[in-house]
C-alpha cells in the first residue's frame, strides 16, 4: 500500500521535511509581504507597498553606510540579543528562563539539527556519538527543559501572567517539550536497542562471529544495551575480551553512553520494557516523533509566537538604533506591523501597566497592553474584531494613559506608544472614540427631548433609586443641604464663559436643585456636568458643604455604568 | 530624607523634562528619590468609575507603604488624586475592604498613613529654607514670573491641605521669590488651565488657556510657571494654537523645577528642554 509506505518507509523523513520547509518559506514570504502591505492606524494616508519598501531600503542603506551605526548595531546584537541584558535587569528568573531556552535551543539547532553544515565543518573530529558533543547535547537539552519548566511555573504562579496566558502560549511550550522529550527518549531508546547495536557492528565493526558475544557482554553490562530473549553468560574472561574488542572497534567513534547523563538514566529506567521496545524497534518510532515534531515546529513558526525567533532580534536592533524616533512615516508604518509580530506575549508590559490593575474592576481584558497587541495583530492580518467586543476594546484602548512605560520596558524593544496612538486614531475614525466623547455626544442628542424645557417638571412620588444611591455615599449625600444660594454658579468658570444660565443645565446650582427635586434624568443630562472642568471652585466655596464637583463625578459614573456597564 | 518619586504618566513620553529637572534640583538639595513601579494616579479613571479611581490611587500608596517611603508628586492632578483617594479610603470601610482584597492579589496592602507631598509643599515645608537660599547661585533678578496654581492640588482644600488659604494662597509665590524672581500678582493664577476639557470640549478648553496667556502678558509677566503635568501640556497646546494662528509667540511657560534649575545654575542638559522662548 503506497500510503502505508509513505508513512512508514524511509521516504517519510524526506517528504515531511520538504513540506514543512515549503510551508515555512511560504509563511515567511506571506509575513514579509504583510509587513510592507498592512496598515495599523487610520485609513489615510496609506503609503504604497513600493514606497514603504523603498523607504525601508534607504533606511537600511543609511545604517550600512555609517560605521558608527554599524558599531552601535553590533553592540545591540551582543548586549540585547545574545546576552539579553534588558531582560536580566528586569527579572532574573525570567532571564534564566529565556537564556536557557534560547541558548539551549540555538545550540541544539545549529550543532545537532544542522550538524552536517555546522559541527562537521567547524570540528574536524565531530561525531555525534563522541564527547564532548554527546554530553553537550544533554546539557543543551537540560537547559531547554529547565527553561520550559520555569516558563510554565511563571505562567501558573504569577497572578497577572496567569490571567493573560492562552492556549498558543502553552502550545508553544508543549511543542518544544515534545521535541526535547522525544530527543532524550530517542537517545535512551538507542542506548538500549539491540537493533541499533547490530547495525553499528555491521557498519563499523570488523570482528568475527565468535567474537560478538564478548562485545555484547560488555555493551550489556557496561552500557545497558538490552538483548531480548538472549542470556549472555558473563564471565570475567569474556568481559576482558569484550573490553579489548570495544577498544579496537568502537571506542574511537563512540564514547561511553553514560556521558549522555540524562538519556542514560532514562535508558536504565526503560530496562524493564526493553524487550518490547527492541522487538518492535520502537526506537524508530521515537525517531519519527522527534523529527516530525521538529518539522511541525518549523512549519508552525511563521504562524505562531515562534516567529519572534526571527522578528524579535530585528525589533531589538531597530529599537537599539532608533529608539522611538523613526523619522520617515513610511518606516514607522512598517515598524508598527513588524513590531506586532515581534511580540512574544511575555506579559512584561501588562505586569507593569499603569492601568492594568483596572482589569480587576472593569473585567475588560483590553486594558492589558499585551492583549491589545494580540488583538490588533489579529485584526491587521485579517480577523476583524467581533462586533460585541468593539466597545470594550475601545474602552480599554482609551483608558490607557499613554505613559510610555510599556515601550520603555518591552524586552523585545517594541514601540508600543506609536501603535496605541495610531490605533486610537483608527478607532476615532471608526466612530468608536474615547467613551467620554461618545457619552457627551449621547447627552447632547437627548437634550431636546428633555422634560422641563417646554413642559413643567413633574415631581414623581415614590423613591428614586438613583437618589437613594447618591444618599448612600457620604460625599454625594451632601446635595440635600443645598439652599440654592447660587455661590457655586457665580464661582463657576464654565458658566462664566458660556454665560447663559436661563437655559437649564448650564449652571451647577440647577443640577443640585434638580437632585433635590428628585429629577435625576435632568441632572445627568445637564451640560454643565459634561462641561465641568473639575476645578472644584464650586465645592470649595459652597457655604453648605455640598460636594458639587464630586456629585458631578458620581453622575458621570452613573451614566458610564448605564451606557457601558462599568 | 528619601521620597518615592511619583512623576505621573504624562512624564513618560510627553514631559520627560519634569522628572529630569526635579531630580537635578532635588539632588542639589540633598533630597534622595527612589522610583517605584508606580501606576496611574487614578485621575483619568475618576469620571468613569470611582472604584477604578480608588484602586489605581491606593495601589500607589500601598507600594509606598511597602517601601516605607513618603510619596513626592510632581503633578497637581496626581497630588489631588492621591489625597482624595486617601480621604475616600479612610472614610469608607466598604471601599477599604474591596480595594485591599484586590491589592492582596499582587501582595499589596494599604492601611493609611503614607505622607503625600507635592514638589511645592516639599520645597516650602520640608526643606530647610536657608539651604534652599544657598543653592540659588544664579538669582533670576528682574524676571517677573506668573504662577499658575493648578486646581487639583489647591481644592478641595480641606482634603488636599495644599495651602492654608485656598482663596488667597501664597505658597507658589514664596518659592518663586526664593529664586530671586518677582512673582506677578496675576488675576488668573487660580483659574483652571482648561486641560480637563481638552478632548471633550476643545473650544471651551482653548478659551481658558488663551485667556491665561493673554492676561499674564497684560499683567506684566515674563514667564508663566506651573508645577503640574496637565497644566504644562495645556500651556504647550495653547502655545501651538497661538503660533498656528500667526500671532506673536506667547511668553514662555515653564515648570517650577526648570525655573529652580536655572536659579541654581544647573546645566540645560540636566533640566531638559524648556519651552522655546
Amino acid at each position: 500500500m503506497p500510503l502505508y509506505d509513505l508513512l512508514t518507509g524511509p521516504m517519510l523523513y524526506t517528504w515531511s521535511f520538504f513540506i514543512a520547509l515549503a510551508v515555512f518559506f511560504i509563511g515567511i514570504l506571506y509575513r514579509i509581504i504583510g509587513f510592507f502591505r498592512l496598515n495599523i492606524g487610520p485609513n489615510l494616508p496609506v503609503f504604497t507597498m513600493a514606497g514603504r519598501i523603498k523607504a525601508f531600503l534607504s533606511g537600511l542603506f543609511g545604517i550600512l553606510a555609517s560605521p558608527a551605526r554599524i558599531f552601535h548595531l553590533f553592540k545591540t546584537v551582543i548586549l540585547d540579543v545574545v546576552l539579553q541584558l534588558p531582560l536580566l535587569r528586569q527579572d532574573f528568573l525570567k532571564w534564566v528562563m529565556h537564556i536557557c531556552i534560547f541558548w539551549g535551543f540555538a545550540g541544539l539547532f545549529f550543532f545537532h539539527a544542522l550538524e552536517g553544515y555546522v559541527s562537521e565543518v567547524i570540528f574536524s573530529n565531530y561525531l555525534s556519538t563522541l564527547n564532548p558533543f554527546m554530553a553537550l547535547r544533554n546539557i543543551a537539552g537540560v537547559m531547554v527543559m529547565a527553561g520550559l519548566v520555569i516558563a510554565v511555573y511563571r505562567r501558573k504562579t504569577h497572578f497577572r501572567l496567569r490571567q493573560i496566558s492562552r492556549r498558543p502560549d502553552y502550545l508553544a511550550i508543549a511543542l518544544l517539550a515534545l521535541i526535547m522529550i522525544s530527543g532524550f527518549g530517542l537517545e535512551a531508546a538507542k542506548i538500549i536497542s539491540s537493533g541499533v547495536f547490530y547495525e553499528m557492528v555491521e557498519e563499523y565493526g570488523s570482528l568475527d562471529e565468535e567474537e560478538l558475544p564478548a562485545l555484547k557482554a560488555v555493551w550489556q553490562e557496561e552500557f545497558n544495551v538490552q538483548f531480548p530473549g538472549e542470556t549472555i553468560e558473563v564471565t570475567p574472561e569474556l568481559m576482558e575480551e569484550g573490553e579489548l574488542l570495544n577498544e579496537d572497534n568502537c571506542a574511537a567513534c563512540h564514547a561511553n553512553p553514560r556521558s549522555a547523563f540524562v538519556s542514560y538514566p532514562i535508558s536504565v529506567a526503560m530496562t524493564p520494557v526493553a524487550g518490547f521496545f527492541n522487538r518492535n524497534r520502537l526506537d524508530a518510532l521515537i525517531l519519527k516523533i522527534h523529527f516530525l515534531s521538529c518539522f511541525l515546529a518549523l512549519a508552525y513558526l511563521p504562524f505562531s509566537k515562534f516567529l519572534h525567533i526571527l522578528t524579535t532580534p530585528v525589533s531589538l536592533m531597530i529599537s537599539g538604533l532608533a529608539g522611538q524616533q523613526i523619522k520617515r512615516d513610511e518606516n514607522r508604518a512598517t515598524r508598527r506591523v513588524f513590531d506586532l509580530s515581534a511580540c512574544t506575549q511575555c506579559g512584561t508590559c501588562t505586569s507593569h501597566c499603569a492601568v492594568g490593575p483596572l482589569y480587576e474592576i472593569l473585567d475588560n481584558p483590553w486594558v492589558f497592553p499585551s492583549e491589545r497587541v494580540t488583538r490588533i495583530r489579529e485584526s491587521a492580518w485579517g480577523r476583524p474584531m467581533e462586533p460585541e467586543s468593539r466597545d470594550a476594546f475601545s474602552l480599554g484602548s482609551f483608558i490607557c494613559t499613554m505613559c510610555n512605560k510599556c515601550s520603555q520596558i518591552c524586552p523585545a524593544g517594541l514601540d508600543l506608544q506609536d501603535i496605541w496612538k495610531e490605533t486610537r486614531e483608527r478607532l476615532a475614525e471608526e466612530s468608536l472614540p474615547d467613551p467620554v466623547i461618545r457619552i457627551r455626544d449621547l447627552r447632547k442628542k437627548q437634550t431636546p427631548e428633555k422634560a422641563g424645557l417646554q413642559t413643567p417638571v413633574v415631581i414623581k412620588p415614590g423613591k428614586n433609586p438613583l437618589i437613594a444611591s447618591l444618599k448612600r455615599s457620604f460625599q454625594t449625600a451632601t446635595f440635600s443641604q443645598c439652599y440654592t444660594c447660587l455661590t457655586c454658579t457665580s464661582t463657576c468658570p464654565v458658566t462664566g464663559v458660556t454665560g447663559e444660565i436661563r437655559e437649564f443645565g448650564s449652571a451647577p446650582h440647577q443640577v443640585i436643585h434638580a437632585l433635590v427635586l428628585g429629577q435625576t434624568d435632568l441632572a445627568k443630562d445637564a451640560s454643565i456636568v459634561w462641561d465641568c472642568l473639575t476645578c472644584y471652585k464650586c465645592q470649595e466655596n459652597c457655604p453648605q458643604g455640598v460636594r458639587i464637583t464630586d456629585i458631578f463625578y458620581q453622575l458621570k459614573n452613573m451614566v458610564y455604568h448605564q451606557e457601558f456597564g462599568i | 530624607m528619601k521620597y518615592a518619586l511619583f512623576s505621573g504618566c504624562r512624564t513618560g513620553f510627553d514631559i520627560p523634562q519634569h522628572p529630569k529637572s526635579a531630580k537635578a534640583v532635588l539632588s542639589r538639595l540633598n533630597v534622595q528619590t527612589q522610583e517605584l513601579d508606580f501606576g496611574c494616579c487614578g485621575y483619568p479613571a475618576k469620571e468613569k468609575n470611582l472604584d477604578a479611581f480608588l484602586l489605581l490611587a491606593i495601589r500607589n500608596l500601598a507600594m509606598a507603604q511597602a517601601h516605607n517611603l513618603p510619596v513626592l508628586t510632581l503633578c497637581k492632578c496626581c497630588f489631588g488624586s492621591l489625597k482624595q483617594a486617601e480621604y475616600y479610603f479612610k472614610n469608607d470601610p466598604d471601599k477599604q475592604v474591596r480595594i485591599n482584597s484586590i491589592l492582596q492579589k499582587e501582595g499589596l496592602y494599604y492601611d493609611g498613613g503614607v505622607k503625600i507631598h507635592h514638589m511645592l509643599t516639599l520645597l516650602d515645608r520640608e526643606i530647610d529654607q536657608d539651604l534652599l537660599r544657598q543653592c540659588i547661585t544664579h538669582p533670576l533678578d528682574g524676571i517677573k514670573v506668573a504662577p499658575s496654581y493648578g486646581c487639583h492640588a489647591l481644592r478641595p482644600s480641606t482634603i488636599t491641605g495644599f495651602d492654608d488659604r485656598p482663596n488667597a494662597p501664597t505658597i507658589f509665590e514664596r518659592i518663586i521669590a526664593l529664586t530671586g524672581a518677582e512673582p506677578v500678582n496675576w488675576s488668573r493664577r487660580l483659574e483652571c488651565c482648561g486641560n480637563p476639557l481638552l478632548e471633550k470640549n476643545s473650544s471651551l478648553a482653548q478659551t481658558f488657556i488663551l485667556e491665561k496667556y493673554k492676561t499674564a502678558e497684560q499683567e506684566g509677566a515674563d514667564i508663566i510657571c506651573m508645577a503640574c503635568n496637565y497644566c504644562h501640556m495645556q500651556f504647550e497646546h495653547g502655545r501651538d494654537l497661538i503660533l498656528k494662528s500667526g500671532s506673536t509667540p506667547p511668553i514662555p511657560a515653564m515648570l517650577i523645577t526648570q525655573l529652580l534649575g536655572r536659579a541654581m545654575g544647573l546645566e540645560k542638559d540636566r533640566t531638559g528642554a524648556e519651552t522655546a522662548a
